[in-house]
């Protein structure tokens, strides 16, 4: 029995070791191949705070930190060689160790190839193949079951996709991809195998020489071109180069040579070529050189097209005129981007004079260009530092670019300030130059293309892109050179921003990931019972199919399944809920997925107002602008928004009304009143109705031309017949049986009669009445009655002061009637 | 192939006046007009050095390939009489060219019209850059 025992435990240890030692393998064509661990080294992919102090090199040769050229990330990579080939236990517990270092992003083994070789697997992505292209929705829902992202679909190979492993997965891209395989719904996958990482991402010949794609020296200065060319090489964007000249036969060049040109100074096509100026020739290549023909060099854009719009680029009386051609006949036959490495030079030859020919050409080309998308419109800063130069300048609709040299700092001639938007490599730029050679140029003329070049890899992936849009992504995602201090700016929203260098150094890499980005545009929740829109911005090709999903049992679509724009409505609150778009076009899809919360409708207690304990009795004429509180609120005050009623106003006066606060801001033009109704509600918190509206506090605002007459008026109250509904001041019968009557101005009686209180509807609706016949209450008409009830007297339009000689009547108690518009007041007299 | 491309040109003897003698490229010009009042541009001189009787002056400027440039050195005709005698001097450039590439030029000058008798040498300020070279003979 013990033997037994014995026998089944050591089976037991040695099939725990048998399967360890056989957990490494991948899928080929449907079958299990083992890989054979080298545990002689281990491979170690780092951040860029990466120190070598952290790792413990008592077991480790001595390493170098390299820059990773050939995966999707800008990371540095480390192979860590063992000096004593390890047993397995410290082998695993030395990985795992590594993988618990703050600054080490990824540890992956070694496997021996058959040659004697070893092989790491370390990349960030594998591939599967659909059994049939209608299985894209597995892949969708295997990929959110392994928190994997379906990057696209293999432009040639419609069933192959490129499956994308974020940073934080817990499983490596290799086994990643083997659990792809093993759910038995993929017809294969290919782990990705990387080979040689010391492999530049491009073979032409002279790649080392060009610092501003790939930066040997400074591996952080550069824009990150070998990731983007993962994602982009510029396939089907035309980018004009408004220069003196390309040689089109140059033979890394000749490939990417649009058949459209123009020249300026002739008016027609082609543009014109001369052998000894080499400027345009090294824009073009900086452009769209060819990439891994091995030859010479290759430029950021390497699949666009160049348009040569060709100008001697020397002053001359038509020069403008020239220029501002070129660039109508680049945006007019297609050109999506258009270069310009010129300028004048300080102010040298404009100053401070502008060409509006010119300047209207480049509006028409940011604003027309792309059938109304927007051309982008690139220039260089200048060279005359400090000063930028002109056109580059007029308008920040430019892209205006700055220099800088290999080492991050600004190249000495660039100009800057407060209209350069971003700097690009311009010191020591290798190029093509005529007659099929190379050379180096600097200036700020050698940065602008490199951002024309960026700009052509981001509208490659995403051509529904605006003009302006492309320029935001392309500031928006530029690297902050860390040399440089950047604080926010008014007027400058893509982030921050440093006079010298603008947004910083533009990332070709970053910049195509966030053109390609579709993004779910709209609320962060939806209120149960009210409908909510999402819209889906990006990267959607003319007649791709859009499905939108969601929780289904918590909401429901109104409208607009299959379109960017759907309208939800909700009916069961959550939180964290997933709401998802995806699009597919000509097999390939993208998927933007947004995170909701559900809440539930609350309505909150309506509130209470008062009149407005400082509120004025009078406004104040006229011209200065100042504010007031008609009516705060007194109770249940929470979320208030205040509603304005304005009844009576002159035209001329200004009001301005916060419905937040509650203030009025005036400015007395006139000396007309105002007649104002306020009252307020409560808003929701969050989801749900409005309060319903509180009491309404309404108010007469007469007129005075300063603060202190307002007082005035006050102190002679005891003049007024307040009782009275017509603007009768005062009347008394005299000693010779004459009544007085004294009229009021209309807007002083009203003043006085119902300023500063709270006004009933019905006062309201007198006021208002009064103020629309205003000359009729100029005058009243006057009735006198007996005690027996006869009239005895009459008269009509009466204005202001007058006497009337009642001597004609008997003694007694008579009553007068003053009348007006259907208004009147009577009072008793006694005639004697 | 790589042609190391430098944009250094070294400027071919001109017809004219201005013609520089010996293996010069160019004549110094002394006009104390055309001192203060001539070409302008921006520039930036990299390097000065004397053989025999040649200044020869590196410097750069932003342009297309230079073709058009046109380069004199100016002597302002005044004489500081101090021990050894000083001469100044200005770099001018006129440009027609509006590229924002820098280009690079080196270009000679003979210095025997500035000679001052009774001295055997004589101290070039050099005003575009604050700098000074002394010419002996």
């Amino acid at each position: 029995m013990k033997n037994k025992l014995f026998t089944s435990i050591v089976l037991f240890f040695a099939g725990i070791i048998l399967v360890n030692a056989q957990s490494d393998y991948y899928y080929y064509q449907g079958e299990k191949i083992l890989l054979t661990l080298d545990r002689s080294q281990i491979f170690v992919i780092v951040n860029e705070n990466f120190q070598k102090s952290e790792i413990d090199n008592k077991y480790f040769e001595d390493f170098n930190i390299e820059e990773e050229k050939t995966t999707l990330k800008k990371d540095k990579f480390v192979t860590l060689k063992f000096k004593e080939v390890p047993i397995n236990q410290n082998f695993l517990s030395e990985i795992d160790k590594l993988k618990n270092t703050t600054n080490i992003k990824n540890v992956s083994k070694f496997f021996k190839r058959g040659d004697g070789l070893s092989i790491s697997h370390a990349s960030n992505f594998f591939f599967v193949k659909l059994k049939k292209i209608e299985d894209y929705q597995l892949l969708l829902d295997t990929s959110i079951k392994y928190n994997v992202k379906v990057f696209n679909q293999n432009e040639f190979m419609p069933l192959w996709y490129k499956i994308l492993v974020p940073e934080n997965a817990t499983e490596s891209s290799l086994k990643l991809s083997n659990m792809f395989f093993e759910t038995g719904i993929f017809a294969d996958v290919d782990p990705a195998f990387m080979f040689d990482f010391n492999n530049s991402c491009a073979n032409d010949l002279n790649f080392n020489l060009l610092w501003g794609l790939n930066n040997n020296s400074n591996p952080n200065i550069d824009i990150n071109i070998c990731q983007a060319w993962e994602l982009s090489t510029g396939v089907g964007v035309k980018v004009a180069v408004l220069d003196n000249g390309i040689d089109k036969t140059h033979n890394d060049l000749n490939d990417n040579i649009s058949i459209l040109s123009y020249d300026t100074k002739t008016g027609m096509s082609p543009s014109v070529f001369v052998s000894n100026l080499v400027h345009g020739t090294h824009i073009a290549g900086t452009i769209a050189a060819e990439r891994n023909n091995n030859l010479q060099v290759v430029g950021i854009a390497p699949n666009s097209s160049i348009m040569s719009i060709s100008n001697e680029l020397t002053i001359s009386p038509t020069i403008s005129e020239e220029l501002a051609n070129g660039i109508s006949w680049a945006w007019q036959n297609g050109a999506d981007i258009i270069n310009n490495s010129w300028g004048d030079q300080g102010g040298v030859f404009f100053g401070d004079l502008h060409s509006t020919l010119l300047e209207d050409a480049i509006l028409n080309a940011i604003n027309n260009g792309r059938n109304g998308l927007g051309t982008i419109v690139v220039f260089a800063a200048g060279n005359k530092a400090p000063a930028m130069d002109y056109p580059a300048t007029f308008h920040p609709d430019i892209l205006t670019v700055g220099s800088i040299m290999s080492d991050g700092s600004k190249s000495s001639f660039s100009g800057f300030g407060t209209q350069l938007d971003i700097v690009a490599p311009g010191s020591g730029i290798y190029s093509t130059l005529p007659n099929n050679t190379i050379g180096s140029l600097s200036g700020t003329s050698m940065a602008a293309p490199h951002v024309s070049g960026i700009a052509a890899l981001i509208l490659s992936v995403n051509p529904n892109l605006t003009g302006k849009e492309v320029r935001d992504i392309i500031e928006k995602t530029s690297q902050k050179i860390s040399s440089f201090s950047y604080t926010n700016v008014s007027g400058r929203p893509n982030g921050t921003w440093n006079s010298q260098v603008g947004y910083g150094l533009v990332d070709a890499f970053a910049a195509v990931v966030e053109a390609n980005k579709l993004v779910i545009e709209g609320s962060e929740q939806i209120c149960i019972g009210t409908p909510e829109t999402y819209t889906l911005t990006g990267n959607i090709p003319q007649g791709a199919v859009i499905n939108w999903e969601y929780p289904t049992n918590r909401m429901y679509i109104i409208s607009g399944q299959g379109t960017p724009t759907i309208s939800f409505g909700a009916f069961t609150p959550g939180t964290n809920q997933l709401i998802k778009a995806t699009v597919t076009s000509a097999g390939s899809s993208a998927v933007s997925e947004k995170t909701i919360n559900i809440l539930s409708s609350t309505t909150p207690a309506i509130p209470k107002t008062v009149l407005a304990p400082d509120n004025p009795f009078n406004l104040v004429c006229c011209g200065q602008t100042y504010t007031f509180r008609h009516s705060i609120c007194s109770q249940n005050c929470t979320n208030i928004e205040w509603g304005f009623n304005i009844m009576s106003q002159d035209p001329n006066d200004i009001y301005y009304f916060n419905t937040t606060t509650g203030d009025i801001t005036v400015q007395k033009n006139t000396y007309s009143p105002l007649v104002l109704s306020t009252r307020a509600r409560n808003l929701p918190a969050g989801c749900g109705s409005p309060s319903g509206w509180s009491n309404s506090i309404s108010r007469y605002y007469g007129v005075v031309s300063s603060a202190s007459s307002t007082q005035t008026v006050l102190s002679s109250n005891q003049e007024y017949e307040i009782s009275s509904d017509l603007p009768l001041k005062k009347y008394f019968i005299t000693n010779e049986n004459n009544l007085y009557i004294d009229f009021l101005n209309l807007y002083d009686w009203l003043s006085f009669r119902y300023g500063n209180k709270n006004l009933s509807d019905n006062e309201v609706q007198t006021i208002l009445k009064m103020l629309s016949n205003e000359a009729v209450f100029e005058s009243v008409d006057i009735e006198i009655y007996n005690f027996s009830g006869a009239k005895v007297f009459e008269k009509k339009n009466i204005k202001r002061t007058n006497v009337l000689n009642l001597s004609q009547l008997k003694s007694g108690i008579h009553f007068v009637k003053f009348s007006s518009t259907g208004m009147s007041f009577s009072k008793k007299i006694i005639v004697s | 192939m790589v042609f190391a491309f430098c944009c250094l040109y070294s400027l071919s003897a001109c017809s004219g006046d201005d013609s520089g003698s010996k293996a010069c490229d160019e004549n110094v010009l002394i006009d104390a007009v055309f001192f203060e009042n001539g070409p302008s541009m921006s520039l930036g001189i990299t390097k000065m050095e004397i053989n025999q009787d040649c200044l020869k002056i590196s410097f750069n400027s932003s342009g297309c390939n230079g073709d058009t440039w046109i380069v004199k050195l100016v002597d302002s005709g005044e004489v500081t009489q101090t021990t050894p005698p000083q001469r100044t001097l200005r770099l001018s450039l006129s440009s027609e060219e509006i590229c924002e590439a820098i280009v690079e030029k080196i270009i000679s000058f003979d210095l025997t019209s500035i000679q001052i008798q009774g001295s055997n040498q004589v101290l070039l300020k050099i005003s575009n850059n604050d700098s000074q070279i002394l010419y002996e003979y």
